[in-house]
Formats: structure tokens, sequence, C-alpha cells
């Protein structure tokens, strides 16, 4: 009974709400901030039927994310990230709609969905800045067709690409090393060297309205910016 | 040789920091000071990073991998088995090693068999190749 009082007192952290309510999350946390609030979320995910149960993207997509860029933000850094897990269905994502020709009985129309999910931005213990952002692209094709019999038949197709863009500003005066190897193909690097040494990769990764982005490809894109400074030998002390 | 200079004092005061791994793309190490050592690895551990089943955060989230990016283990294994399919992916072999080397320069390889038993998905033998 005791016991049972006491976890009822425990409450869910304000942000979390928006993150079920909305979906979204617009943040700008130090890490001992996050730790709260991912306590809040894990406890509730932990949990098999809650009111307070976080979307099933924010432990796929963006907690991987979050949590591998967390252990490199120093204590009095912070973390910044802007997220929408609605994915492409919301009506404000979409594009004008435009009609393709098409045969009589036929009805073709096509829209683009465009869904900044992800943007993100951290001060690094190396006193690097890490700004990573993801936006998917994703083309609709409607057809509606009309039997002899009346049956209306309606399909919608979807293709289209995550675009994946970070950059790596890092501290003054820090140098750079080309890598022994090319990043993959999927990954475009620039480098601009100067006062402040900026490391930028893009990357295209095919999507539809099923399939978004792994966390996974999505650190991929990330790796390239670190292997331009690869870790001296082992030091004793972060 | 003078016991009291700064050399060897500092490299005492080194055996005694906390070597578990930090950071994920930009890779540290703890650095608190260590009150035992690993009875796995052997690492020196601190406090907070010591489990009471003796082990080091890093043996004990290879001995009992989650899958939820919730749990603050998770991104322990995650990281080694990242940098391991990373350096696949980019066709980078000193990417997996030069973390490899981090982590395992921190303590003595010899004392241990921490990166036998930490390899739970079986797919870094393009190390070895
Ligand atoms: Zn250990
Ligand atoms: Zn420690």
């Amino acid at each position: 009974m005791r016991f049972w009082k006491r976890a009822a007192k425990r409450q869910v952290h304000p942000l979390h709400m928006g993150l079920v309510g909305r979906k979204q999350l617009s943040v700008s946390l130090r890490p001992a901030e996050w730790a709260e609030l991912i306590d809040s979320l894990a406890w509730q995910d932990a949990k098999r039927r809650s009111a307070w149960a976080p979307p099933e993207e924010a432990r796929e997509l963006l907690m991987p994310i979050v949590r591998a860029v967390l252990e490199d933000v120093p204590p009095d850094g912070t973390l910044q990230v802007t997220t929408d897990l609605r994915g492409l269905a919301p009506q404000d994502k979409a594009g004008p709609r435009r009609t393709l020709p098409a045969p009589p009985a036929v009805e073709r129309t096509e829209w683009y969905v465009t869904d900044p999910w992800l943007r993100l931005r951290a001060d690094l213990r190396d006193g690097s800045v890490l700004d990573l952002s993801v936006t998917d692209h994703v083309r609709h094709r409607r057809t509606e067709k009309r039997s002899r019999s009346g049956r209306l038949k309606i399909k919608v197709k979807t293709k289209g690409v995550a675009r994946v863009s970070a950059t790596r500003t890092l501290p003054r005066g820090a140098a750079v090393r080309r890598p022994a190897t090319p990043p993959p193909p999927f990954v475009s690097v620039r480098v601009r060297e100067g006062e402040r040494t900026v490391i930028r990769t893009d990357a295209k990764l095919a999507v539809d309205a099923q399939v978004r982005p792994t966390p996974e490809r999505i650190l991929d894109v990330l790796t390239e910016l670190f292997r331009w400074t690869p870790p001296k030998a082992a030091r004793r002390t972060s | 040789m003078d016991p009291a200079g700064p050399g060897p004092a500092r490299e005492e005061d080194q055996l005694n920091r906390c070597t578990v791994t930090s950071g994920f793309f930009v890779l540290g190490h703890c650095g608190r000071t260590a009150v035992a050592p690993c009875a796995q690895c052997g690492r020196p551990t601190c406090q907070e990073h010591y489990g009471p089943d003796g082990l080091c955060a890093e043996c004990r989230a290879a001995a009992s991998p989650t899958r939820s990016p919730y749990d603050e283990q998770w991104v322990r294994g995650y990281r080694r088995g990242y940098y391991s399919r990373s350096s696949q992916t980019y066709g980078d072999a000193t990417w997996y090693s030069g973390f490899d080397e981090y982590d395992r320069g921190a303590f003595n390889p010899g004392q241990g068999h921490y990166l036998g038993d930490y390899d739970h998905d079986g797919d870094d033998g393009f190390v070895d190749s």
C-alpha cells in the first residue's frame, strides 16, 4: 500500500507530456536535464498500457541519436533538439496537388510532402559544435480508377529521400587530417579550413511513406565528421 | 630519478583514475578516482561505474545487453557494435581499431578477456584480416 502511494506521486515530466500529446519536442537542455526527461519517458515506456506512453518513434528514432550525442556533451554544454514525430500524414506538411495526365476513367494526382522531423545542435566536450538536420521529401501519387461496375479503386504510391545534413565546427585552431579512405558513396563531405574549420556532410537516403531512415544510418552521416580528427593515443582522462 | 618529482607522481595519479570509456564520437575516459579494479577486465573503476557484481560499467553492459535506448546502459553496448559496423560501412578498419585501442589502451588487456566477451554482434572479424 505504501509503495503504491509513493509510486502514484511520481509525476510525468512536463516536456514528456508535449511529446505524447503533440508528438513534438523543441528543447535546449543540459545533460542532467535530459536525464530527467529521459527518465520520465523510460518510466512510462516500460509500462504495458499507459496514457503517458511515449510514441514508439521516440524510442526507435529519436532516442538512439539523442543517447549517442549526449555522450559527447559536457555537463555544462547543451543539446538542443527540435523534433516532429508525427510523420507524413499531417496536412500542413503537404505541398499543392497537381493533376497528372491519365486515361479516361482514371484520375491521377501528385503532391510532395516535406517533413523536417529532426534538428539538433550540440556543444561537444572537445569544444566543437555539432549540427544535424533530417528532412524527408516524399512524392505521393494517387490513382483513382472507376471500374465498369462502378467500383472506385484508390492507390497511393510513395517514393522519396531523406536529406541528412550535418556540420561540425571545430574549436579555434584545431587541425584536420584527411581520412585514409573516402566516405561511403551515400555520404559527401566538404571541409572549409579556417580559424574554425567546418566539416560538412550530406546524404540522401531512400525513404517512402512506410520507411524512414534508421538512426544508425543518420549516425553514419555523422561518423565522417569525426574521422577527420582521429583520437590521439589513449588519454587517461577526458 | 627523483621519486618526489612531478613525473612519477602524475603516473601514480593516473593509475588511480577510472578508465571506463566515455563519449560516443569524442572518446574519453571517466577519470574519476578509482575505488577498485574490475573483476573481469581489471581496469581501475570509480564508485559510480563499479557495480555490486564487481564489474565495471563496460563489462556489465556487455554481460547483459539491453535493447531499449531508454536504458542508461544501452549506449555502451551499442557503441562498440556501432564502431564495428560503421568501420565496414566506411571500409575503414582504422575507425574501429582507433576506438578499440582507445578502449583497450585504458588498461592491461592481459588481465582479462573483456574484448572477446564484449562482441555479442560477432561481426568484427574484418579487424584481423
Ligand atoms: Zn570491466
Ligand atoms: Zn568511472
